[in-house]
């Protein structure tokens, strides 16, 4: 650890020690400070978000030199770039060696080079610093084009897994397919769904969609299986009364597939049951989820068929996976082929982006039902979407009173299972929270990395 | 041309869909609508097809009947607030028309009080159409000025 970090760090331990994190966290309950703690969302931003393996894009983003797109790891600004000499991506520091100037504000685009708009600091594609302006005021002083300090800086580690870019700013740690261990099979599976084994995403944009929560609310709720039929029976109800005044002789409309799960039944949720893994990493579902009753397409049952063979095409068809968490930035929903990405912005604001993907020669059928799923649960105009978010802003607004510290985690709790050497239980078990709370103890209580 | 493609008669009738929508009057808001009817809100202007990118709305007529049977819903956690609103609108200007249709584009400006006051403006575009000599909305593209920014719910039509 550089003496920076050791000075971050003795400075955190100051006012947070290790004993205190661990008193927030036992095996049914965590401390509503956790949630609401700007000194403890900073130092989450240092120890998870410092270390984990964050997601930044998918390759399809940056598919030629110069493309770049700009995002976070944590609070951190980074620019991921495909380097226009060898073509690899970078990922780098957001920030002039200069005078710390944020370079490049925009979302994304193609440049050569990166250039300060402050004081024409001029950067190559790979971070190196190409030159600066006026350069004979630096003669004989401390500075040196080379010097290190004076490039942009690059994130340590960097990996990408079936197109899927991460990057940790942790020197050292697992590898990514060891950090990802089994939600690979999740990742494998959305590309899989594709006869040629390939997913690109859809757009330069994303839908971003802006929570005044804490970002663990929004990690939480993905495997929060007890919510559906709470605070989306609205939604449910009102697309029953729509489904009502069809023809039951006709197929059911992609509105009435993707919506009706979601009024599903206490039981239907349970049976789906969820898996835990190390890093607080977890996935509900495995043989049915919500999308176990989409309507498959002729054509590209076909596709799959011929590129894959029949028992290939079912393995992968019916490998039912919902919402698996990368703890802590992304969620992947194989089967609808999109991902949710978290960024937080404070300790009560997170933006939550939906990247949505194409299964590359699969009919356009199948990424209009991906678009529909986006545009009703996740976007928000969508109507599932604002009702969680008027959940975790009342979640956080409670968690601001004093006259009642602890959030329950009691669900099926002496209830877990070992099978094939890993926890499960039912899907409504807050077995995901806990698992989560262990990895966020493992990472906060840790003051050396 | 129709005698109805002229901007005054295509802006009297904008802001008439515009009262529906500030009275929640969402049925007879979408009787404005063709039955193969639109109503979308693109996130990049560079979506020159909308069907084919993700969008911040994008509402069928099925879709928009289920949103009007969600809207103001006892169950809905995010309906439980009053909600309250304004749309204005400046002038149309006619940007296509042919002896059927038509399409125009027509600044806005949103005033919506849910929880707080949100602010939203840009651009209406309206593709209209005549059945049996009535007016209809075949589509309508609402352009905000800051789509593709990270956004707060959008809880009703703008």
């Amino acid at each position: 650890m550089g003496s920076a970090s050791q000075l971050r760090s003795q400075t955190m331990n100051k006012t947070i020690t290790s004993e205190e994190i661990s008193s927030l966290i036992e095996p049914d309950r965590v401390h509503r400070r956790v949630y609401t703690d700007p000194e403890i969302f900073k130092l989450e931003m240092q120890r998870i978000w410092g270390r984990a393996w964050v997601f930044i894009a998918h390759e399809s983003m940056l598919p030629n030199p110069g493309d770049f797109i700009t995002t976070t790891i944590g609070l951190e600004p980074v620019i991921a770039v495909r380097d226009i000499k060898t073509n690899d991506i970078n990922v780098l520091l957001n920030r002039c060696g200069h005078r710390g100037v944020k370079l490049e504000v925009r979302d994304y685009g193609n440049q050569k080079s990166f250039r300060c708009p402050y004081h024409g600091w001029a950067y190559r594609t790979n971070g190196e610093l190409a030159g600066v302006p006026h350069s004979v005021g630096y003669k004989n002083t401390n500075f040196d084009v080379k010097k290190s300090c004076y490039q942009l800086k690059f994130i340590p580690r960097v990996a990408t897994y079936r197109g899927f870019v991460f990057a940790s700013l942790a020197e050292t740690g697992p590898d990514l397919e060891t950090f990802l261990g089994d939600t690979r099979n999740t990742i494998d599976n959305m590309a899989d769904r594709s006869p040629v084994g390939r997913v690109e995403v859809v757009g330069k944009v994303c839908n971003r969609f802006v929570q005044p929560a804490n970002w663990k609310n929004f990690i939480e709720n993905l495997n929060d299986a007890m919510h559906p039929m709470v605070a989306h029976a609205a939604t449910g109800d009102a697309t029953n009364k729509y489904a009502a005044t069809l023809d039951p002789e006709q197929p059911r409309p992609a509105e009435a597939q993707v919506i009706q799960p979601f009024g599903g039944s206490y039981q239907f949720f349970d049976d789906m049951g969820q898996t835990v893994l190390p890093y607080g990493h977890n996935y509900m579902g495995g043989h049915t989820s919500i999308f176990s009753h989409y309507d498959w397409p002729e054509e590209y049952l076909d596709a799959m068929f011929n590129a894959k063979g029949e028992d290939q095409t079912r393995r992968v068809l019916e490998f039912n996976r919902h919402n698996t968490t990368i703890y802590p930035s992304i969620a992947v929903r194989d089967g609808v082929q999109s991902i949710r990405v978290v960024r937080p912005v404070a300790v009560d604001e997170t933006v939550l982006e939906t990247w949505v993907f194409r299964l590359v020669d699969a009919p356009e059928q199948l990424l209009s039902r991906t678009l529909l799923y986006s545009q009703l649960i996740n976007s928000p105009g969508s109507m599932v979407g604002p009702d969680d978010l008027d959940c975790y802003k009342r979640m956080q607004l409670g968690l601001a009173s004093e006259q009642n510290d602890w959030v329950d985690f009691n669900r099926y709790l002496n209830d877990d299972k070992e099978e094939q050497g890993r926890t499960v239980s039912s899907g409504t078990s807050d077995l995901a929270f806990r698992n989560q709370y262990k990895a966020w103890s493992d990472y906060m209580t840790d003051s050396e990395g | 041309m129709s005698e109805m493609f002229t901007e005054e008669t295509l802006l009297r009738f904008i802001q008439d869909e515009l009262r529906l929508l500030n009275q929640n009057a969402f049925d007879d808001w979408i009787d404005l609508f063709t039955d193969d009817g639109l109503y979308c809100m693109p996130l990049d202007e560079s979506q020159a097809d909308v069907s084919t990118y993700d969008m911040i709305m994008y509402d069928n007529k099925a879709l928009m009947n289920i949103r009007k049977e969600n809207f103001n819903h006892p169950a809905s956690p995010s309906m439980k607030y009053p909600m309250r609103s304004m749309r204005m609108v400046s002038g149309c200007r006619v940007i296509e028309v042919d002896a059927v249709s038509c399409k125009t584009e027509t600044p806005f400006m949103a005033s919506i009080f849910y929880q707080e006051m949100h602010w939203y403006a840009g651009n209406y575009y309206h593709e209209f159409t005549l059945i049996d000599g009535v007016l209809k909305i075949k589509r309508k593209q609402v352009n905000l000025l800051n789509m593709g920014a990270p956004l707060s719910a959008i809880m009703t039509y703008l």
